[in-house]
């Protein structure tokens, strides 16, 4: 059994990550969270009451979105909302598309990243890697029979909404700028739309008047522990296999 | 005069000595890195220098040119190195054995001039003529300004040389060269330090790095790099002592000599630091070792990029575009700021007392609604935790389990609004001192402002003023679990 201390630091530790999102290592109450095994497994056992997983490195604890789903909204989970009519599911999708994008931009091995200030993604690149892996998605789609029939109607919409409805950018009026931040309708404003929950979470800063957006340690923290562990990964596998087996089951 | 003119002459007589190294000559095959050779030349015949190497013969010089080529990855040929050496000597057809030259635009005469100047001249002092010896060579100013120029960046010598150099300049009282040394000591300093923060920086964030760490050689133990520091601890040392003999100096000599050691102390300050840095991270990497060792051997190469994102979605797809928000959403951390501050907390304990103000669009076009607003029956708040807090002066606690044993008017006025739960919750979670002297202007505490209204209406709860609230949660109770609301058995306590 727990000591009260240990449940009082343990449910502090929780409500200040809540509140915060990612305690540096360096701070008092972060240190009874990094001394204390019981306080860790308390956090950890509220945390997962809650759809919610904590973890720590050496520079920070983390609170993120359980894999299996949170009771908690999140800044992902509004923009999905934002987007979950019929209608603008393929707006959602792109947002998807866009993100995971910019992930594998800023993914790096991680002793050649040290200095993520110096890794970011112009807009004018992610814009072209979006274009170019639609494109090419499309095309094979049109060679191949590979992709799933679900997949396949999506694409076409996704594909269509980025390549012919958007522009490429608009000017703001006043100084002839890009604009990605008060304009919509263009693939620069719906990148700066999609990385949003990125940037609100303090993960990358989104730099809209140099049209760069820059990772930021905390990210890596984040997809060092959700997709560079082994345990993770075959989790991500198995997810992405399993769906497959059951249209192969229902097809068949 | 033009103010971008200004110095025009003089700077671009050093750009020029830069531009010609390694023109006029014709080396056929070489051309190409004519200008490479020359250079990596000028350093090897630096270093004999400070070295008080005194092997700089034209032989010497050819020898040492192969040496470069060989360096270089080049295949030296005795007749070009030799050709090299020549055009490092001299301009264009060697056996005129003439100067550089070319024309600068002095912006002081308004008229372009003819400049002369060499990358090498003759040491007086070890040439021996006399005893039929051969030309020692050394390097001229214009041909150390070259290496100079570019050393911050690339640093070719350390920090030891540079101030053996100094040294040297001090021992024959040239200040005036020992001055421009020691701003180059200086400057060298402060890039090691520079540089020895950006390591600690990155070792923190990725121990891996000390392998990969090409600033220190890895065989050096902690007693080499200590015993390095002592010894350059000494060259200052040595180089002070000469301050004693300032007087033997002339009058004019000796204000430069001044200022060049109030420099010297500047740089020797600076060195400490160093070291001191240097050994911090060498505990730093020690720590790291014994702290994280998991960090060294996490070989993991799994990369979101190449695994998940690249092999695997990018090639075959997904069963359907719904599978990216399993793969994404676990990056994110719940976010509990757009909801009105305590409502997460809210939303666990209670379950269904607010089924109207969901939030219901996305949150970002939500704008905060405030207290206020909201239209609170602050005299029902006020009636209510009277008696809350009056259990707290008469016990020194209040028990949420307590509230189980009100009657069902009372629960029913709890339940009027959910104002009067969320402030048991905020009581609960977070510590408050109690003050009646609250001010808006420190932000909105509505814990405080409720404390203030029940000071106003009765004098005996100002006994709390200053007191700090805080609470625990009793063991082996049942929280209480009324139709729609229900709350752990929090303890309300003072401090």
């Amino acid at each position: 059994m727990y000591v009260t201390e240990q449940v009082q630091k343990g449910a502090q530790v929780f409500f200040e990550l809540l509140k915060n999102k990612v305690l540096a290592a360096d701070e008092p109450l972060s240190q009874d969270y990094y001394n204390s095994i019981e306080i860790r497994e308390i956090v950890r056992t509220i945390a997962h009451e809650g759809g919610l997983r904590v973890f720590e490195t050496r520079e920070n604890i983390h609170i993120t979105s359980s894999p299996r789903g949170s009771h908690f909204a999140n800044s992902y989970t509004q923009m999905k909302d934002k987007y979950s009519g019929l209608e603008r599911k393929k707006h959602f999708y792109l947002a998807n598309i866009i993100i995971c994008i910019y992930l594998s931009e800023v993914d790096k091995e991680s002793h050649v990243r040290i200095r993520w200030e110096e890794e970011g993604v112009s807009y004018a690149k992610l814009e072209d890697i979006v274009t170019k892996t639609l494109e090419s998605w499309k095309k094979r789609q049109g060679e191949e029979e590979s992709f799933s029939k679900e997949w396949r109607i999506a694409l076409d919409q996704i594909y269509d909404l980025w390549i012919n409805e958007f522009s490429l950018y608009k000017e703001n009026r006043v100084n002839g700028q890009i604009d990605v931040v008060n304009t919509k309708g263009t693939r620069y404003s719906f990148i700066h739309e999609a990385l949003r929950p990125l940037s609100d979470q303090r993960l990358v800063y989104d730099n809209t008047k140099e049209l760069r957006i820059i990772p930021k340690n905390e990210l890596y923290e984040r997809l060092d522990n959700l997709y560079h562990r082994q345990k993770r990964y075959y989790q991500i596998m198995e997810l992405i296999n399993s769906s497959r087996k059951e249209d192969d089951n229902a097809s068949n | 005069m033009d103010q971008e003119l200004n110095g025009f002459f003089d700077r671009m007589k050093k750009i020029q000595a830069i531009r010609l190294l390694g023109t006029g000559m014709d080396v056929g095959e070489f051309q190409e890195y004519v200008h490479e050779i020359c250079f990596l030349l000028l350093l090897k015949v630096f270093r004999r220098e400070i070295t008080e190497n005194p092997d700089r013969a034209r032989a010497d010089i050819i020898f040492m040119t192969q040496e470069a080529m060989r360096e270089l990855g080049l295949n030296p040929d005795s007749e070009v190195s030799e050709r090299i050496a020549d055009g490092v000597l001299w301009y264009r057809d060697p056996a005129r054995q003439e100067p550089f030259s070319c024309s600068i635009y002095n912006e002081i005469t308004g008229q372009h001039e003819e400049i002369k100047y060499k990358y090498l001249k003759e040491d007086r002092e070890l040439s021996q003529w006399e005893s039929g010896g051969s030309t020692v060579y050394m390097l001229t100013e214009t041909a150390q300004e070259t290496i100079f120029i570019t050393r911050e960046i690339l640093e070719e010598f350390g920090f030891d040389i540079e101030q053996f150099y100094t040294l040297q300049l001090i021992k024959s009282g040239n200040f005036n060269k020992a001055e421009s040394s020691i701003d180059n000591l200086i400057a060298r300093v402060r890039t090691l330090i520079r540089r020895e923060k950006d390591y600690k920086e990155d070792v923190i964030r990725n121990p891996q790095v000390i392998f990969f760490d090409k600033r220190r050689s890895r065989q050096k133990s902690e007693e080499d790099i200590k015993q390095q520091f002592e010894e350059e601890q000494k060259v200052f040392i040595d180089m002070f002592s000469w301050r004693n003999r300032l007087h033997t100096f002339p009058e004019e000599q000796r204000l430069d000599a001044e200022s060049v050691f109030e420099n010297l102390e500047r740089a020797r300050m600076l060195h400490n630091e160093l070291a001191r840095i240097v050994m911090e991270n060498m505990a730093l990497e020690v720590e790291m070792r014994v702290k994280y060792p998991e960090s060294f051997w996490r070989t993991s190469s799994l990369s979101f990029k190449k695994d998940i994102w690249q092999n695997t979605i990018v090639k075959y797809g997904l069963q359907s575009f719904d599978l990216l928000e399993d793969i994404i959403n676990p990056l994110f951390s719940p976010d509990i700021e757009f909801m009105y501050p305590l409502d997460w907390a809210w939303e666990m304990q209670v379950t269904s007392i607010r089924k109207t103000d969901q939030v219901e669009n996305y949150a970002y076009d939500i704008e905060e609604e405030t207290w206020e607003e909201k239209g609170v029956d602050w005299d029902l708040l006020v009636e209510l935790y009277e008696e809350i807090f009056a259990s707290i002066i008469n016990t020194g606690c209040f028990k949420v389990s307590d509230l189980n044993n009100l009657d069902q008017a009372v629960k029913r006025k709890w339940l009027t609004q959910k104002e009067n739960i969320d402030m048991l919750m905020m009581l609960s979670i977070t510590e408050v001192v109690l003050t009646s002297r609250y001010d808006m202007v420190g932000g909105v505490d509505e814990r405080l402002e409720l404390y203030s209204r029940l000071c106003r209406k009765d004098e005996r709860f100002k006994i709390l003023e200053g007191k700090t609230v805080y609470s625990y949660l009793e063991e082996d109770k049942e929280g209480i679990k009324w139709d729609e609301v229900s709350m752990s058995p929090y303890v309300i306590s003072i401090q």
